[in-house]
């Protein structure tokens, strides 16, 4: 036994030795920079540090990490890129992955804070999103209008599938939804007023939400909501009038744009002013 | 291994031995045809009338056309030709005939023509074949490159009386997850040597060990075959593919992330091949040529992928005695690929380099640039190996086993379109380098080999393998 360990031992430190030679690597370094700071990933966006995201959830985040996280990387990449195939989500150094629904406890960290917005968070993440979806999915004629203008191009006959089997496919699971609920488009553009105009009294006089010296996730919150009802191509625009007619609302969307240094949607405001 | 066994030859039963002076007959008849044709083989005979009889679900059109570039069954009579020139003409045009793939068996039978206005010499000729099943259905497992699967495949021949066949395939696999394909091919002009095929295909590969992501790829391809008198295969294809990079790991790489997506190819494609080996898994002599070029991105519909791309394989293998059992294979392989503008290569386009059956030595597909541990291919490589092979002792050498030395070298970077030999030059000063010593098994269907491997000499963040290395596969340099 004590032979066989010498033997084995002998030609372990024989293969030690190998590869006999090593080359330096003749591969440039690539990413370093985003090996040492964090990144979020959107989508929809055009890389151009001035203009906005045109998904959702994307420019609240994007919003958020310009005024509060400006050392975070943002970066555009298809929502495949992401572990759940949801963007945006963050990738912190190390390999950790903080997905979308993660990103609220992990970037904000102000749970007192958190619990105080809830509620209001819960009108425009609830029947403001569910007037949202219908007015893009629901109704026809801006159904139609979208896919000529806005889901996202790409290469043909990539293009069919992004503005037509996708969104097609959405319409059926909103579809599928609002039967179950049994809710019709007057209840909905109803319940999206009544939800923009306790927003409007929340917000008063006031700059940002409670009184705020600087927006918080709620403000930023909405300001991406704004920027979405007011920049959809829309023939019936409901959603649009309810938000318009709070005209603090359009106020502080347009603060937050201001502050957050986005050109990119500023014309289109002017005409509704 | 096919589900279907396959019958291992039993001699028949209650037959009785052949006697000596039944061989001796035997011999002595047919040097008598043999004399009796070499006596003759000038003789101008024509040929009144050929018939393919037992081709059921063939259409007649076909065989006509098919029959016609030997001999022209609507002429009267055949020109008339010697014997031998003769005989060999319908030789030829029953191998033809075989090459489609939809017969089992041809004989021939040549008898006095029977027609009143046919000459004295001339000949009446029956192509007696039996048509293979129509429909084939097999599982089974299967030996890829590196990876095994169990599949199920299912083939209908002579589909519309033409030698036309229709398959489907579904293989589940090690790497590749899932794949589907179905296959329509058929013979242009009724010629066994020109083919022209359509073929749909998806595919899910996993490629998660190596570069943290999955690959699902889904197209259309056309092609046109084509086989030379000098053996050569040449094939035109117009490629029209989907992929996503998609489900990536939680550790994967920028580099990945930023490739994540959909993306679409359309590209033409052009290759030629001939094999002039002895054998496809152990050859022990003869060449081996295949040259690739792919051109995506320019037509009608561009796709996301523009780049010329460019493969040259070569494998070379001589005897070194006389019983050919100890033999040494050669090859190099060399590709090159430039993005057509200035939009960086897409990731599922690059080359890829690395494991038992490209370079032996270095893990599965892992040589080349790298972000973290994310292998992103490459868009130049170069590969060389050389093999010595030879029997196991106190193993008949007619065995298909081998014990072989090997030693490999090359690198997979990127190219440098201003000076591409720069880039070869570079792959050789600095190149990977891996030797051992293995047994290999070369069956009909793959080649299986187990190596002891050890790398010589490697490129910083490129990790080769010390000890065992298993490979099966059909291709091996």
């Amino acid at each position: 036994m004590s032979s066989l360990t010498k033997i084995s031992s002998f030609y372990r430190s024989i293969f030690k030795n190998f590869p006999l030679i090593t080359f330096e690597s003749p591969y440039p370094a690539v990413n370093e920079e985003l090996k040492t700071k964090p990144v979020l990933y959107v989508s929809n966006w055009n890389g151009d540090p001035t203009s906005e995201s045109m998904d959702l959830e994307s420019l609240q985040w994007q919003t958020w990490v310009k005024l509060y996280d400006p050392e975070i990387i943002l970066l555009n990449v298809s929502n495949h890129a992401s572990p759940d195939q949801n963007t945006p989500f963050l990738e912190i150094v190390f390999h950790k992955v903080v997905l979308k629904n993660g990103l609220l406890l992990h970037l904000v960290n102000d749970e007192q804070m958190l619990q105080i917005i809830a509620p209001w968070m819960s009108l425009l993440t609830g029947p403001i999103h569910v007037a949202l979806n219908y007015s893009m999915y629901l109704d026809e004629a801006n159904f139609r209008e979208l896919q000529n203008h806005w889901f996202t191009k790409a290469t043909w006959p990539l293009s069919l599938i992004r503005t037509i089997a996708q969104p097609l496919e959405k319409k059926k699971q909103l579809r599928i939804l609002t039967e179950e609920k049994n809710l019709d488009a007057d209840t909905i553009f109803e319940d999206a007023a009544r939800a923009f105009s306790s927003l409007s009294d929340l917000l008063s006089n006031g700059a940002y939400f409670f009184n705020g010296d600087a927006p918080s996730i709620l403000d930023i919150s909405l300001f991406s909501y704004a920027e979405m009802i007011l920049h959809l191509p829309l023939k019936n625009d409901q959603l649009r009038l309810s938000l318009t007619s709070n005209k603090n609302l359009l106020d502080l969307a347009n603060r937050v744009r201001a502050l957050a240094g986005y050109s990119s949607y500023g014309s289109v405001l002017l005409d509704d002013e | 291994m096919s589900a279907e066994s396959s019958q291992e030859s039993v001699p028949p039963r209650n037959v009785p031995p052949i006697d000596r002076e039944s061989i001796q007959s035997a011999r002595e008849t047919l040097r008598s045809l043999s004399e009796i044709l070499t006596e003759n083989s000038t003789l101008p005979v024509g040929i009144s009338s050929i018939r393919v009889a037992g081709a059921y679900n063939t259409r007649a059109g076909f065989l006509q056309k098919a029959l016609q570039s030997c001999v022209d069954p609507s002429a009267k009579t055949i020109k008339s030709m010697p014997l031998l020139d003769t005989l060999n003409n319908i030789q030829e045009t029953t191998g033809k005939l075989m090459a489609f793939g939809i017969y089992d068996s041809a004989n021939i039978k040549i008898d006095r023509a029977s027609s009143a206005i046919s000459g004295e010499n001339d000949l009446d000729v029956i192509i007696q074949v039996k048509e293979k099943p129509r429909l084939f259905f097999e599982t089974g497992t299967d030996v890829g490159n590196v990876e095994g699967n169990v599949h199920a495949n299912v083939l209908a021949r002579n589909v519309f009386g033409g030698a036309e066949f229709l398959s489907g395939n579904v293989s589940y696999g090690t790497r590749n997850r899932a794949t589907m394909s179905a296959k329509f091919e058929t013979p242009v002009n009724a010629s066994p040597a020109t083919h022209f095929r359509v073929l749909g295909y998806s595919n899910v590969r996993d490629n998660k060990a190596i570069s943290s992501h999955e690959l699902i790829t889904r197209g259309l391809s056309l092609s046109l075959q084509h086989q030379d008198r000098f053996r050569g295969l040449h094939e035109l294809s117009q490629n029209f593919f989907w992929r996503r990079v998609t489900h990536l790991s939680e550790y994967a790489s920028p580099s990945i992330r930023l490739q994540a997506g959909d993306t679409i190819k359309q590209s033409l494609a052009y290759s030629y091949m001939v094999d002039t080996r002895d054998h496809p898994t152990l050859p022990s002599r003869g060449n081996y040529v295949r040259a690739l070029m792919e051109l995506a991105g320019l037509g009608p519909v561009s796709g996301d992928a523009r780049f010329l791309k460019s493969e040259l394989w070569h494998q070379y293998a001589f005897s070194l005695n006389r019983t050919r059992s100890v033999t040494l294979a050669v090859s190099s392989r060399l590709g090159a690929m430039k993005p057509l503008d200035e939009s960086p290569t897409l990731l599922c386009d690059r080359f890829t380099l690395g494991g038992s059956t490209s370079m032996r030595g270095f893990s599965e597909d892992r040589l080349g640039p790298k972000d973290g541990k994310d292998s992103l291919g490459g868009t130049a490589y170069l590969a060389l190996s050389t093999s010595l092979l030879f029997p196991l002792p106190k193993l008949d050498a007619s065995k298909p086993f081998r014990l072989q030395v090997f030693a490999n070298a090359g690198g997979l970077t990127n190219l440098d379109a201003k000076n591409p030999l720069n880039t070869y030059k570079s792959i050789l000063m600095h190149p990977c380098v891996s030797t051992g010593l293995g047994l290999v098994y070369a069956s009909p269907a793959a080649r299986f080999e187990l190596n002891f491997t050890l790398p010589i000499a490697v490129t910083g963040g490129d990790v080769g393998r010390k000890g065992l290395q298993l490979g099966a596969g059909i291709e091996f340099m």
